[in-house]
């Protein structure tokens, strides 16, 4: 990455013929990035293939009742398994996150990019990513603590029934504050490169930064934006651990806001590891099946919707939307005038002017409402940081970094081996991913990719849905049972795989967004692709890039599931990456289920640890390589 | 992108070149979330005093099962013992497999009732009757007729039960359903069951948690998350007409009680005991490990757990486990004898301390 | 941003622009002793000018002279970066255009800007041409039929798209978009055209296409260009002004200050000694 500052220009000819670049690189590295977009796809394929497989056994034994049928009853002697109740929850959860996280993630991210001052939009961009860096359990916990109280006192003023506060509707909250940060980080991302001609363009006309934001921005934003949005619609299929402890687990399909549920992934992470036989088992692997396949149906849907009103204009008014789509008669010259204007038409009694009044109106409270949305996503990780230091502060200790883990009732315990193992599989994940990642999402921008590229990029939506359980599972299956034993190895490649989507789809926009000019004066230099990847489009995509990464990074740090199927844990050294490896988040979990005060001290501490050292990763790195890449990327 | 890639790098190396070489001083075992505390003090006691590293994961039974019987872990835990079905997998992957009990514990009714100081009494019947959603007040007659000077509020009964799989759970629907037949009938015994009522919560701290915070509720907890967390539990009735509180030696009583009608391979249930002191609602965690091992480490597994189940047994009451009762651990050695240590001709006699 | 109101002075090339102007025209922008910083960094200095009414005034002088500065002052585009900052006064028809409280909006509308590079939105050529009435509060659907139709055509442009009025503005020749963006620029009926080098990155044609635009244009509007491109400035504008290095050098008639230059330094530009 160093080479990069020196990015495009080409030597001074006078030493004689430059070398010309040569056409075995350009092509190698061709087909290494298509071949990181078809792993993507293998890698789909297989887990598909694997679910099938175990699935198999309960596909036979229920049919299509599986879908049909509300009843889950896994007691050996019923053996009902009907998933329906489970998917309504999942659709309905999901439904709930997404109607309150993507209004307020642009928001977000239209109020940091377009109307900040500089300092607030550093910090709150900041911000918001950290936002992503807390791990699920701990929403669950916070979830509990704090909000399900809140929404039980809210539910009583208006007389409804004692639910301690759980439900479809607190579970979506919990959901939305989670997704958030995705919606908002890469909308803010995609404003941020939105050209400023475009701007400047329509302030030059007279409009206000409202206008500007809703006619211009957002609509050139729009396929980034999107893009964010169901990155968070596939976390929120997926979620398992804060759903779980909200959503108040019960089969219920109800259309009340008071009403409790019970999602997919979370019925597959609660049931799964104390299934006591087979069928039971291969249901629930039928039943990430099932996620997976509302994740299709899901996605498809959104993105028919998308694609109508994206057909339409987001912006124009309903009526006329409406009258457009049943095919209302366009402006067409008429011919007769021969192109000499036709007679002005009487102008409006003011009208007009009452209409700019309104928008100079709506102008002033949307700055508000957007300045609202940064106050409330913050707000939203004020408080759960908040929560995770005031619960943390206090078993952090040096005893707690270099010590190891102790029985309880045993002082001086600590998590150093954990705090190393979570590194370990981290970095092997990332090693993994953000190569494959970003080789997949430059096939998918840089070259003629084609139905490859639909394809490649429709599994990354689905990949990003898989819940982290189902991934475990895959692990565990390719991974674990091959070479015998638990190991670090197939823990970083159950992470590695969650984060592939991730680093591949926010990298594959943020490539798209590096102008098409810039590639052309490269290759008008006479730059093969390969080097005007590395040396132009991916310096200047970079800082978008690196969020992708951080975003990932966040997302897989605290994840605990598919560890407990893959790397295992282990209370002391691993010997190596071959070995049983332990990490922060199973020692989060494992202790926060515990009965003991102390248990639960270090727990809290770990979950401050984990969010303190992903957040110092985040900054230091884009302080070490970020002035550079921004500059660079600014230059574009 | 380059920082991180040279820290993974780095921890890489430093992995690789790290210490190596626990193969033979390593035990990996895992399963039952409940003895996940106790076993973490077994383990780090028996590495003080043996210099051997067991690696216990805390997985949940029916995943230690599953590991141990694909060779994964060393020896699994679990809650409830191994059914027919997954005997018989056991079987067809590396033959005979042996339950070894290791400790016990309770499983109470706790409540949140904050004008209620005397522990509630409560019976077997009238426990599955709120769990079907047949009585739903706390004032319902049936409950108040137990416990005569208590005033009960009539306010709704909020159910809370276990949301995942577990062997807690599997310990209570197997009590309710020798007590109520139409519990055994309508939801029955199991891990997970289908409930005919309730909100679930994750796990023993969600179940105790939720129970905290919510005025009016009752939910089933392991005496050790009711002690920690200072909820107050109920009485049960036992067979023989005491109303029992759940407490380390009422639980021992339970096993002692039913030690005589216990089967030769040491899959029992204790719930329903017999014995005037037996606390009903009562549970055992057991090792399941299989019978043929290779030399060197069906040495470790049986020394080790032989040190659980005679000299660990000192260690869990401060930990608020129940001790297995004497009769019991002379069956589980014996059970011990069987696992193939390698034909050591002195596997015998490294038999005890 | 912080600026002072300085004493109603006429600076030295201000008055002689004053002087210089035909009688009949009124001053549409005047400028007084205006300073602008981007930062640390100063880029005007002490500048005055007057620019008159239906006439073309030209801009010109080296990279980095100011020239873009100054014009980007009279609408006020400047306010779009962060750290600007700027002292003088700047008044359209008499109003001081940096007064707290003006409606912005408004005022931009009345001052129309096309920029160096064309910028049309991605939208259809209707849509772009009617968004400047349409952000104005415009709603009646046959006046903006009309107001594009009229803003098309006074940008010679109507005649190429009337067939794909609902077409991607994308889909035009660099040269039309050029044109576009200046119908665009038309249809708020602005008084004063602003133009950023609007030839700079076109064919000699589409070049020539605009140029002809310009001069058609000044009958009824004010225009301000800013080129780089000298012959161009002899060609189409009535009024010059060389700025050097953040100061304006000479101002006047474009016929004197190309053939009769007062100042050493407009002379040497002007005959492409340096630049």
């Amino acid at each position: 990455m160093t080479e990069t500052a020196q990015a495009a220009v080409p030597h001074p000819a006078g030493r004689g013929r430059i070398h010309s670049p040569s056409p075995l690189g350009d092509r190698l590295f061709r087909g290494l990035c298509q071949g990181a977009a078809a792993l993507v796809v293998a890698l789909f394929v297989v887990l598909v293939g694997v679910l099938v497989w175990e699935a198999w056994p309960a596909m036979k034994a229920t049919g299509f009742r599986f879908l049909t049928d509300s009843t889950w009853d896994p007691e050996p002697s019923h053996r009902k398994f009907g998933a329906l109740a489970f998917v309504w929850g999942t659709v309905a959860t999901s439904a709930v996150a997404m109607l309150i996280a993507v209004p307020l993630g642009i928001g977000t991210a239209a109020y940091l990019s377009e109307v900040a001052p500089r300092r607030v939009r550093q910090v709150g961009s900041f911000l918001v990513e950290m936002l992503a860096t807390v791990p699920s359990v701990v929403y669950g916990f916070w979830g509990l603590a704090v909000l399900a109280p809140a929404v039980q006192s809210a539910v009583t003023f208006f007389g409804g029934p004692n639910t301690g506060g759980l439900g479809i509707l607190p579970a979506g909250l919990v959901l939305a504050i989670m997704v958030v940060p995705y919606v908002t980080a890469v909308s803010f991302d995609v404003c941020r490169s939105v050209p400023s001609a475009q701007r400047e363009g329509a302030y030059a006309l007279g409009a206000s930064r409202w206008q500007v934001i809703w006619h211009n921005v957002l609509p050139y934003a729009r396929p980034g934006i999107v893009g964010g949005c169901f990155l968070a619609l596939g976390r929120a299929l997926g979620e398992t651990m804060a759903v779980t402890m909200l959503i108040g687990n019960r089969p219920d399909i109800k259309l009340s806001p008071f009403s409790m549920g019970n999602s997919i992934a979370s019925v597959i992470a609660n049931e799964f590891t104390e299934a006591t036989y087979d069928l039971y088992l291969s249901a629930l692997v039928e039943l990430g099946l099932v996620l997976l396949l509302v994740s299709v149906v899901v996605n498809s849907l959104a993105r028919v919707m998308l694609w109508r009103i994206g057909r339409v204009g987001v912006f124009r008014p309903l009526g006329e939307r409406l009258r457009s789509v049943f095919g209302r008669k366009k402006y067409k010259a008429d011919p007769e005038r021969n192109g000499r204007p036709a007679d002005p038409p009487a102008t409006g009694p003011g009208e007009a002017a009452r209409n700019f009044r309104r928008a100079m109106l709506v102008d002033r409270v949307m700055g508000w409402v957007l300045a609202l949305c940064l106050a409330v996503t913050v707000g939203f990780l004020l408080l759960v940081l908040g929560y995770v230091v005031y619960r943390g502060v206090g078993g952090i200790n040096a005893a707690f970094f270099v010590n190891m883990p102790a029985p309880v009732g045993k002082p001086g315990g600590g998590m150093a081996n954990a705090i190393f193992g979570s590194l370990t599989l981290v970095g092997l994940a990332t090693l993994f991913a953000v190569p494959v990642g970003l080789l997949a999402a430059i096939y998918l921008s840089e070259y003629k990719s084609g139905r490859l590229g639909a394809v490649v990029r429709f599994v990354g939506e689905l990949l990003s849905g898989v819940p982290s359980i189902v991934v475990g599972i895959f692990a565990y299956t390719v991974v674990v049972r091959p070479m015998g034993h638990f190991s670090g190895w197939a823990g970083a490649f159950a992470l590695g795989l969650m984060m592939l989507p991730i680093v591949m789809r926010a990298s594959e926009e943020a490539l798209k967004l590096v102008p098409g000019s810039l590639r052309q004066a490269s290759f008008a230099l006479g730059a093969n692709n390969w080097q005007t990847v590395m040396r132009v489009t991916l310096p200047a995509a970079l800082p978008a890039v690196i969020t992708a990464v951080f975003l990932s990074v966040a997302r897989i740090a605290g994840e605990t599931a598919p560890l407990l199927l893959t790397a295992s844990s282990n209370q002391f050294w691993p010997s190596s990456p071959n070995d049983f490896t332990p990490s922060l988040p199973v020692y989060i979990f494992n202790y926060a289920v515990s009965p003991y005060e102390d248990w639960h001290r270090q727990a809290w501490a770990a979950a401050l640890v984990l969010v303190v050292a992903v957040m110092t990763l985040n900054f230091g790195v884009r302080l070490l390589a970020g002035k550079r890449v921004v500059l660079a990327g600014q230059a574009a | 992108m380059s920082g991180i890639g040279r820290t993974a790098v780095a921890a890489a190396v430093l992995l690789a070149a790290g210490c190596a070489g626990h193969e033979g001083r390593r035990l990996n075992a895992g399963g039952s979330t409940f003895v996940y505390p106790m076993m973490s003090m077994w383990a780090h006691e028996y590495y003080k005093a043996k210099d051997i590293e067991v690696n216990y994961q805390s997985i949940g039974s029916g995943g230690g099962i599953r590991q141990m019987t694909a060779q994964t872990f060393d020896f699994g835990c679990t809650d409830g013992p191994m059914n027919a079905e997954q005997l018989k997998k056991a079987a067809s992957v590396n033959g005979e497999v042996v339950h070894v009990p290791l400790c016990m514990g309770a499983v109470v009714p706790a409540y949140n009732l904050p004008g209620v100081s005397e522990p509630l009494r409560f019976t077997g019947e009238v426990l599955a009757d709120i769990y079907l959603g047949k009585v739903t007040k706390w004032n319902d007659p049936a409950l108040a007729g137990l416990n005569p000077g208590i005033s009960l509020p009539d306010q709704e009964i909020v159910v809370v039960r276990r949301s995942d799989g577990s062997g807690t759970t599997y310990v209570w629907v197997d009590y309710l359903s020798k007590v109520s037949p139409e519990w055994k009938t309508r939801v029955g015994v199991g891990t997970s069951v289908n409930w005919p009522v309730g909100i679930g919560q994750k796990g023993g701290e969600g179940v105790a948690g939720q129970v905290r915070r919510s005025v009016g509720s009752l939910g089933y907890i392991e005496l050790t998350y009711a002690l920690h967390n200072d909820i107050p539990f109920g009485l049960v009735r036992n067979r023989e007409g005491a109303f029992v509180r759940a407490d380390l030696k009422s639980v021992t009583a339970a096993a002692a009680g039913a030690l005589t009608a216990i089967p030769d391979d040491l899959r029992y249930s204790i719930t329903d005991p017999p014995g005037r002191d037996s606390y009903p609602v009562s549970g055992t965690v057991w090792a399941v490990v299989y019978v043929n091992q290779p030399p060197a480490k069906g040495r470790l597994i049986v020394d080790f757990l032989r040190w659980v189940i005679r000299d660990g047994q000192r260690f869990c009451a401060e930990m608020d486990y129940a001790r297995l009762p004497e009769g019991l651990v002379e069956r589980a050695e014996r059970k011990l004898d069987l696992i193939q240590a390698g034909n050591r001709p002195d596997t015998a006699g490294d038999r005890n301390p | 941003m912080t600026r002072f109101i300085p004493q109603m002075t006429f600076g030295r090339s201000g008055a002689s622009v004053q002087k210089q102007s035909p009688a009949a025209r009124n001053d549409r922008f005047v400028v007084h002793d205006a300073s602008f910083w981007y930062g640390p960094k100063q880029a005007l200095f002490d500048v005055s000018l007057a620019i008159p009414e239906r006439a073309v005034t030209a801009f010109i002088g080296p990279s980095g002279c100011g020239k873009s500065t100054l014009l980007r002052m009279l609408n006020r585009m400047n306010d779009l970066f962060d750290g600007t900052r700027l002292t003088g006064r700047v008044l359209l028809d008499g109003t001081d255009v940096y007064a707290p409280g003006l409606d912005l909006a408004d005022f931009r509308r009345r001052v129309g800007m096309v920029f160096q590079k064309s910028n049309p939105f991605p939208k259809s050529v209707y849509e772009n041409v009617a968004y400047g009435p349409r952000v104005a509060g415009e709603r009646n659907r046959r006046r903006l039929d009309h107001l594009v139709e009229r803003s098309l055509t006074r940008a010679a442009l109507w005649d190429e798209v009337k067939d794909r009025l609902h077409a991607s503005a994308l889909e035009l020749s660099g040269g039309q978009q050029q044109r576009l963006c200046i119908a665009r620029a038309l249809a708020t009926d602005p008084d004063v055209l602003l133009m950023d080098e609007p030839a700079s990155a076109l064919d000699p044609k589409s070049t020539q296409a605009i140029e002809d635009l310009v001069y058609e244009l000044k009958q009824d509007y004010t225009v301000v260009i800013v080129t780089h491109n000298m012959q161009q400035a002899a060609r189409v504008s009535d009024q010059t002004v060389f700025f050097f290095e953040g100061r304006v050098v000479e101002a006047g008639p474009t016929e004197q200050v190309f053939t009769r230059p007062r100042e050493q330094q407009t002379e040497a530009y002007v005959t492409g000694r340096f630049g």
